[in-house]
């Protein structure tokens, strides 16, 4: 241990000091007398390294040269390297700590930071030196890295550093190098080494699977590192095993056999076990991976030697993972808590039509904010009450109003063709060669309704038949072809039948414009991710559009190969290189989106920095803006990163730049409500370029995606997007912003965020495609429709052993009310209009709460009654008799808030309810009867482990699926609440709202 | 122990510099490895109980180092031992003025103009005090300085006869050829040719110094022809020309930022 030089506060001579006596006896013969002088030197070479800098070759010389004792070059060194040190070149000043050795550089026990500092560049130098197949462009690897046997020692000095961390038992700092370096040996030692504590062991586990999927750049090395992982954890007593960790390795992994059979183990164990395996399987299908979810399906063993119970279990499994048990529930949930506000759409046609005629862009775009507000909710009351509105639609507008019913009714499979049954072609009917939009869009729609991987797998196949008859029967007619290859695409997705790409070849091969152009989409869907290394079918698709004089198909080719590349990282660089190389903009386009998709959510640095180059040198504005835009996608795994990268990019001359920044910024950040994103985007609302306008309109919105009333700027966004469309001057393009926007923001009934990932972290493929063929409206405007697929409920869900809603299981949010509430609906100006929206209200002070509480009991209800009638408290959807009394309570509920001080600090959800994506960290599931089975599950579906299963629970609710069939749900009874002694015409707006639709509805119908 | 035995050697050092012995060198070389290890030297300048006799002993040691150096005519030794010794002067003010150590300040000086470091020169006379600056040893030196940058080099050559110290001697000779380089530079571009005698007075040689100026002509003025009696002096190598701007390089420099502002976004 060296002796810390002496800080310069301890000096009591002058405060002048100087280090050149002793520099200049360096140059003296005696070498004694230099030694003498280096080690003084290195008592003082940290507050005087200014000066010894000058004379750093010297000492270069004196500790690389022969003519000294060991000893001397060892303190020349490690004066060398402290100067160094501080003038930063931390390169130079560890190689010559090195040479100073273990006296001067002691890396287990010095923890100072020059130490510190040095030890991170070893280990930096050791992964850049390990990854050798990492591109050798960065500054650290200088080409002397070998030369001068730096690598050796540096090896050394992180070897020290592991042994360190073992003793320390930092498992995860070991396992971070260990992956970063790309060194399976040590991986497997640091695993091995920790195991003597099992505790620890599952923890450095799960560190290595997270840092796995997020740090780990290469992909081979990836699996290669989740194999051990994994083996890992199978290799766990079962008491300690982290079963949901093991699941995600081995999805990552592909081994569905060995997910199958623990799901098996799982439910032969039975009780909580087999609540957990109901619990993956919910999980397995939230990440959208149709393929793997299929693969574990048929894996499960199909005994029939078991018992009743573990036969019932087997069901509910295959049902959540095949028969589309997940999709229900979300459309169940989005139906009954939808909250989405009719007032928006209505107000939005009345300022469309004041002003007479409505251009039909603004009025198909209409139409889509319409599917917006109302994606996934069966929710068409709209459509139907204007019909008269909704014929002006024409040509491919019709096709997009017809299109929109999917996108409206998403997940509604099990009515899919009695609802679109209007629409479909006609059976047997004379194929028409023009004309058939609507026949087209409805096609689409279908595959719009079966476009979730999470609904029944059984509908999917049979719509997707269904959609192929109509491709084959329908060739002649473009349009039609067009909606049915794109549904063919969405039904289809990722399923891989190389059938299906044939007929889809076929209908590219009669070279029409339209109808290719779907056709290479649709086909990029079949085949998602199925593309690499070479493939025959790439290759073909690639010569066609070389081929081909139609831009159209070009760029559906293109976008067809792109998405043949999903996630296929450095397998798809060849095709990378090749499109990025090509003369053609179209398929330089292409070729973007192909880095988008193959490295969605890696954050891969390479991917990033080809992109930026394309962004900034390429001479075709849309390539640029594709490249731009798919920086969204590479990144959205850090998304605060993407706001920073294109910071610059906003301000470019270059309107088509801007107008891509907007839309990458608004697709990283959505639903974030994030202040700086919105900061930066605010100027670009006030653009000079219309469409720049509409960009900004349009990821503002995404970013406002949920966010509260009490958000900073909502009130302000919504008064411009309102604003915006009534304008008289303002361009058609920039009032298309503004509708959409408004369809965005408050899209699928304010429960819905657009969100590439799943909760697990995987990458949702419907939703990455939504995402990417919205971004294509730019050229197509029907592509909007295609956004409803990124939309991804935010629900929290609590389901018992039967898979039903358990209504006695309760989150807290540790927030105020208004920080998550739904925002106040819309309120009628006119008089004369029946005033069925006025503003509800859940009374969230505990006071109020134990008020209606008490009240109820009083009233002879029991327990289970208050709760559920909390949950109900002001909605008007009640029944006749319950109105007074519900009237009573609002009284009540108001006369208490106006004795009420401050908002209260935390508050209840019930189950099930919204939870946004902020929300789930000041979440906490109530402890009471019932609590997750997976500890720390707070969004999304959650089982339930019941504490006293003995015990009766009258108080659940099954899940439900909408249906067409029933007339639509009753309307309530107009309904003016008045306070007692206030004005009868007081509109309660001041009470504080959370609001929800009435659950009664899903009863009376279940009733019905 | 050491502070004694600094001491006997600082004695014996001394009576070794004045009688000009040989072993003075290593005398000083192993004083300095003591001196070394005083903390209250700088750069540490520690309190020590006897920092004020080590600073002294130092001073001395040191100031008896750089005489040595003057007096073996070895400019190199001579800097080192005041670059470690000025730091004592000006950290340790406490430290008794020596018999020596104006000597060594102004021969310093003297240092420092041979080595034409004007502005070291400058900046260590910033250093020294009136009083200092009023002493015959460094006046001489700043009188020098003065005469030589005014160009006045008769005024040198007559300074030089009056020196204050024997020791002075060593930096007149190397100082009176860098003049007398200074001077050849500037006949061969202001004459195209000179007669002998002349240009030997205006070189600074004596009358009886025809030899020495020969060999100064032969050694250091190889393209300076002696015909018949007149030194013939090379024309002046011309100016760069306009072919030697570097015309491509500029071009292809401004092709490259316009295509940078292409891309600028």
């Amino acid at each position: 241990m060296i002796a810390l030089p002496t800080p310069p506060t301890s000096h009591s001579g002058p405060t002048q000091s100087s280090a050149l006596s002793l520099l200049s006896m360096l140059q003296e013969d005696s070498q004694p007398l230099v030694f003498s002088a280096l080690k003084k030197l290195l008592r003082v070479v940290d507050t005087l390294w200014h000066e010894v800098s000058a004379s750093l070759p010297l000492l270069e010389e004196i500790a690389e040269g022969e003519e000294f004792p060991k000893e001397t070059k060892a303190v020349a060194s490690a004066v060398a390297s402290r100067v160094f040190f501080h003038l930063e070149e931390y390169r130079d000043s560890l190689r010559l700590a090195l040479g100073a050795g273990d006296a001067y550089f002691n890396v287990v026990s010095d923890k100072s930071p020059y130490v510190e500092t040095l030890v991170c560049k070893a280990i930096e130098i050791y992964t850049k030196v390990s990854d050798s197949s990492s591109v050798a462009d960065d500054d650290v690897m200088d080409d002397n890295v070998e030369d001068d046997g730096l690598k050796d020692k540096v090896l050394g000095i992180v070897e020290k550093m592991f042994e360190r961390c073992y003793s320390e038992r930092t498992w995860s700092h070991a396992l971070g190098i260990a992956l970063e370096a790309k060194n399976i040996d040590k991986v497997k030692q640091i695993l091995e080494k920790c195991g003597d504590s099992l505790n620890e062991k599952v923890a450095t586990l799960q560190y290595g699977l997270s840092a796995c999927t997020t740090v780990v750049v290469n992909r081979a090395f990836r699996t290669e590192a989740l194999t051990v992982i994994g083996e890992n954890f199978r290799s766990l007593p079962e008491s300690h095993n982290d079963f949901a960790s093991l699941v995600r390795c081995e999805h990552l992994l592909g081994n569905s056999s060995s997910v199958s059979e623990m799901l098996a183990g799982l439910l032969k164990t039975g009780g909580d076990k087999s609540l957990l395996a109901l619990q993956l399987c919910f999980d397995l299908v939230d990440t959208g991976d149709q393929h793997f979810v299929s693969a574990v399906t048929s894996g499960l063993p199909k005994g029939d030697s078991v018992s009743s119970e573990i036969k019932a279990d087997m069901e509910k499994v295959t049902a959540i993972l095949e028969g589309g048990f997940a999709g229900e529930l979300e459309l169940a949930f989005l139906f009954k808590e939808s909250d989405s506000d009719p007032l928006i759409i209505a107000n939005l046609k009345k300022s469309l039509e004041e002003k007479g005629k409505v251009a039909s862009l603004l009025h198909s775009m209409s139409l889509h904010a319409n599917a917006f507000l109302n994606a996934g909710t069966t929710n068409d009351k709209f459509l139907r009450e204007n019909l008269e509105y909704l014929k002006k639609a024409n040509n491919w507008a019709k096709f997009s109003a017809t299109a929109n019913l999917g996108c409206i009714h998403q997940g509604h499979v099990t009515e899919a063709m009695t609802l679109l049954e209007p629409y479909l072609p006609a059976e047997g009917g004379a194929v028409a060669a023009t004309g058939g939009y609507a026949e087209g869009g409805a096609l689409m729609a279908l595959g719009l309704i079966h476009g979730k991987p999470n609904c029944a797998t059984a509908l999917r196949t049979s719509t997707t038949r269904y959609l192929r008859d109509q491709l084959r029967t329908n060739s002649a007619n473009e349009t039609i072809c067009h909606g049915a290859a794109l549904g063919v695409g969405l039904s289809g997705l990722g399923c891989r039948d190389a059938t299906i790409f044939n007929e889809l070849k076929e209908v590219l091969y009669t070279d029409s414009a339209v109808a290719g152009e779907a056709a290479g989409i649709a086909m990029g869907m079949v085949q998602l991710g199925n593309g690499g290394g070479g493939n025959q079918e790439v290759t073909e698709m690639l010569a066609y559009a070389k081929d081909t004089s139609h831009e159209k198909i070009i760029r559906g080719l293109s976008l067809g190969i792109a998405l043949m590349h999903y996630q296929l990282e450095e397998k798809a660089d060849g095709i990378i290189e090749q499109l990025f190389r090509d003369r053609d903009p179209v398929l330089r386009y292409g070729g973007m989106w192909t880095v988008a998709l193959a490295y969605v959510g890696t954050g891969n640095n390479a991917a990033i920095k080809k992109l930026l180059h394309v962004a900034i040198s390429d001479v075709s504005n849309e390539v640029r803006m594709a490249a731009i835009t798919a920086l969204a996608f590479v990144l959205f795994k850090t998304p605060e990163r993407v706001p920073e990268l294109v910071k610059l990019l906003l301000v470019s001359f270059n309107p088509h730049v801007r107008y891509a920044s907007c839309m990458a910024v608004g697709i990283a950040m959505a639903g974030s409500g994030n202040a700086d994103t919105l900061a930066i985007l605010e100027p670009m609302l006030e653009d000079l370029t219309d469409f720049v306008r509409q960009g900004a309109l349009i990821a503002t919105s995404m970013v406002m995606m949920q966010a509260p009333e009490s958000h900073k700027s909502y009130k302000k966004f919504k008064s411009k997007l309102t604003g915006i469309v009534g304008e008289k001057h303002q361009s058609p393009l920039t009032k298309m912003g503004a509708i959409l926007g408004q369809g965005i923001m408050d899209a699928g009934g304010r429960n819905v965020c657009l969100n590439m990932a799943s909760r697990d972290g995987f990458v949702k493929p419907t939703s990455v495609i939504g995402i990417m063929m919205f971004c294509q409206h730019w050229f197509w405007h029907p592509c909007c429709s295609l956004l409803g697929l990124a939309f991804q409920p935010t629900v929290m869900a609590g389901l018992n052993h039967d898979l039903a809603f358990v209504k006695k299981f309760v989150v807290t949010c540790n927030s105020k009310p208004s920080a998550f509430a739904y925002p106040a609906r819309l309120v009628e100006k006119k008089e004369e209009v029946k005033k069925r929206v006025t503003t509800v209200s859940l009374s969230t002070t505990a006071k109020a709460k134990a008020a209606a509480a008490k009240k109820k009991k009083e009233e002879g209800g029991d327990d289970m009654e208050v709760d559920k009638k909390e949950e109900e408290t002001k909605k008007e959807g009640e029944g006749e008799g319950e109105e007074e009394k519900e009237g009573e309570e609002d009284s009540e509920a108001a006369k208490k808030k106006k004795k009420k001080g401050p908002e209260p600090k935390s508050f209840e959800l019930n189950n099930p309810s919204r939870m946004t994506k902020s929300q789930v960290r000041v979440c906490e599931p109530k402890p009471g009867r019932y609590h997750p089975v997976l500890a720390g599950a707070k969004s999304g579906i959650i089982l339930l482990t019941d504490t006293t299963p003995t015990e009766e629970d009258d108080e659940v609710e099954k899940v439900t699926v909408p249906s067409v069939e029933e007339e639509e749900a009753k309307m309530p009874e107009p309904f003016v609440w008045r306070p007692e002694g206030a004005a009868p015409a007081a509109a309660p707006t001041t009470t504080d709202t959370t609001a929800t639709t009435p659950t009664t509805t899903t009863d009376d119908r279940a009733a019905k | 122990m050491s502070i004694s035995e600094a001491s006997a050697l600082l004695k014996k050092l001394s009576s070794e510099v004045s009688s000009f012995s040989a072993s003075a060198s290593t005398t000083l070389a192993s004083l300095k490895l003591i001196l070394v290890d005083f903390d209250s030297l700088p750069p540490l300048c520690l309190p020590t109980p006897d920092s004020k006799e080590e600073q002294r002993i130092a001073c001395e040691a040191l100031e008896l180092g750089c005489l040595l150096a003057v007096k073996n005519g070895d400019g190199e030794a001579f800097e080192g031992n005041t670059n470690q010794l000025f730091p004592i002067y000006s950290s340790c003010l406490s430290v008794p003025q020596s018999a020596n150590r104006k000597k060594v300040q102004g021969l310093y000086l003297m240092f420092l103009l041979v080595e034409n470091r004007l502005a070291d020169f400058h900046s260590v006379l910033q250093t020294y005090t009136a009083e200092e600056i009023g002493d015959e040893r460094i006046n001489f030196a700043v009188l020098l300085e003065r005469e030589l940058m005014v160009g006045s080099y008769d005024k040198f050559a007559t300074s030089s006869t009056s020196l204050p110290d024997p020791l002075y001697q060593f930096f007149m000779t190397s100082l009176l050829s860098t003049v007398r380089d200074n001077v050849a530079d500037a006949l061969e571009v202001s004459y195209e040719s000179m007669d002998l005698a002349d240009a030997q007075r205006m070189l600074m040689f004596q009358p009886n110094e025809t030899s020495a100026f020969e060999s100064f002509v032969k050694q250091s003025r190889e393209d300076w022809m002696v015909v018949d009696n007149e030194i013939k002096f090379q024309p002046v190598v011309a100016s760069n020309r306009a072919e030697d701007i570097p015309s491509m390089k500029l071009i292809s420099q401004s092709l490259s930022f316009a295509t940078e502002i292409e891309r600028i976004v």
